[in-house]
């Protein structure tokens, strides 16, 4: 849900079976955010989907930042709440990013302690989204569907599979988005983000989510998408924000290529 | 290399001015370095354009980057949310540009603004309160999105100006008389207005708990007019209730 497209949520008039909200926008004390949060509320499910939990991160989790998330879980009585798997930062420092982990067993085995702690916490499963990446590690063991499903069978945490940032992060490293998308456990997925990209310097995809779907994205989509059945699918744009209708009218893309009972939002 | 060592030498590699790469990185990868570097700077710079709309418009692309690079290198960042990066923008902008006051005053109104707007929530005033109160004694409740700071120029006027971005601003000047600007939300709406330093004591002194009748006698015990003061401590209380400035009245604060 982005700022210009409030009204129409407000109004219950958006043709989508849920919602996704940056849990960050919601984590303030009061005010216009909160109050159109609990309208939209009104009239449709909501999915939390968190920038800043940094379950990759070595110095552990942020405990007054758990409380909050957790304050806003218990006010709006979610679909799920999701993050990523990446790190934002480390001794205090912030940078606002999605850093990239060495899929390593030492990463293993913190953001698998990262996560138990959170959903310990929040009473809850968490979904991990898959980050793109510009960067590998040399210290690299695994890759990072096999570094997914180990994480979900140490935690039994559940797996928001961005589309387009596996193809983006495909394109850069050199691995098959479909040798991904198949290693997946298929039952731990419960939503799949779609979206857009740009070209960066030296041949680099850049994961901007400030364009529509591409075809090879969608092409990627239509592969696999019966192999997730019964997900949540949702068309994620970050910047360049267009009219809500160009949104649904992808909406309506993924839903021809999904089956009957996918719930696709935007 | 551990983790913890990885993770500190890629913040370090963030912050700093990219001329040195990691070593943990893989050799064929060390191409997408530059992509956090200035992913980094890029958020940040978009982060504070956001709240600080109107400095941004008063200053321009240039002179607003060139001061959001300062903050970042003096304030890296260290909150969960962005929403607190904006904390000290002020005070950098008062630096770079001591000449020019007007800019730090819209950078303090942007960013306080944005405060009130995710500010608590508080209570509508029961009115039926008023007919009822002892007001020599009644303690006045004053939102608590309320922030307030003297200043020195048209900052006011400059701030509704900038609305549109067509239009020519009027040019900054010192006023002749400090004022105090206040900012508060009302219902959801942030608003700010300028009022003058006796009802700046006033308001301060009301956060204090300091009672409407005390506020009245030590404040108008330097009025030349004892009427005049009356007539103005009234027009101000009446502003605090349709302003929804007062938010109860009340013996003991909430």
């Amino acid at each position: 849900m982005r700022t210009p497209h409030y009204d129409a949520y407000l109004a219950g008039e958006a043709p989508v079976d849920f919602v996704e909200v940056i849990s960050e926008n919601y984590m303030v004390e009061g005010g216009r955010p909160l109050y159109s949060l609990d309208r939209v509320r009104e009239h449709y499910p909501i999915a939390m989907h968190g920038v800043s939990m940094s379950v990759g991160s070595a110095d552990g989790l942020d405990r007054s930042y758990l409380q909050r998330l957790k304050g806003l879980a218990v006010r709006v009585q979610p679909l799920w709440v999701s993050d990523h798997l990446c790190w934002t930062g480390i001794d205090g420092f912030n940078s606002h990013d999605l850093l990239p982990l060495p899929y390593t067993e030492e990463a293993l085995d913190t953001a698998a302690a990262n996560i138990a702690q959170a959903q310990d916490f929040l009473e809850r499963p968490m979904l991990i989204e898959n980050p793109s990446s510009y960067l590998t590690f040399a210290d690299d063991m695994m890759s990072e569907w096999d570094f997914l499903s180990a994480l979900c069978e140490r935690t039994g945490c559940y797996l928001l599979l961005d589309i387009n940032n596996i193809y983006v992060s495909g394109t850069n490293h050199g691995f098959d988005p479909l040798e991904y998308l198949a290693a997946i456990p298929a039952d731990r997925v419960r939503q799949i983000h779609l979206a857009g990209h740009s070209h960066g310097r030296d041949g680099l995809l850049i994961d901007t989510h400030d364009q529509p779907v591409p075809d090879p994205v969608w092409a990627l989509y239509a592969k696999v998408i019966e192999r997730f059945s019964n997900v949540a699918v949702m068309i994620e744009r970050d910047d360049d924000i267009p009219p809500l209708e160009d949104l649904i009218a992808e909406m309506e893309m993924a839903r021809q290529f999904s089956q009957a009972s996918a719930k696709v939002a935007a | 290399m551990m983790l913890a060592e990885l993770q500190r030498e890629l913040s370090a590699y963030i912050r700093s001015d990219g001329a040195n790469l990691l070593d943990g990185v893989a050799e064929r990868s060390k191409r997408g370095l530059p992509v956090y570097h200035y992913a980094y700077r890029a958020s940040l710079i978009n982060a504070l354009r956001d709240v600080f709309e109107r400095t941004h418009s008063w200053l321009g692309d240039d002179l607003f980057d060139d001061a959001a690079r300062v903050h970042i290198d003096r304030n890296p960042p260290n909150s969960w949310t962005m929403s607190d990066y904006g904390l000290g923008f002020e005070a950098v902008l008062s630096d770079l540009y001591p000449e020019n006051p007007e800019v730090a005053e819209l950078a303090w109104l942007d960013w306080n603004l944005r405060v009130a707007f995710n500010g608590s929530d508080s209570p509508a005033l029961d009115r039926a309160k008023l007919a009822e109160a002892d007001w020599d004694n009644a303690q006045l409740h004053i939102t608590p999105t309320l922030a307030m700071r003297p200043v020195s120029t048209n900052v006011g006027a400059l701030w509704g100006a900038l609305e549109d971005e067509e239009a020519e601003p009027p040019k900054a000047h010192l006023l002749g008389t400090p004022e105090i600007l206040t900012v508060w939300r009302q219902d959801l709406a942030p608003r700010f207005q300028c009022v003058s330093e006796l009802e700046g004591k006033a308001l301060a002194l009301a956060i204090t708990g300091v009672s409407f009748g005390r506020i009245c006698s030590e404040l108008g015990s330097d009025a030349d007019d004892e009427a005049d003061f009356a007539a103005f401590a009234g027009a101000m209380l009446g502003r605090w209730i349709s302003d929804d400035v007062l938010i109860d009245v009340g013996s003991s604060l909430p």
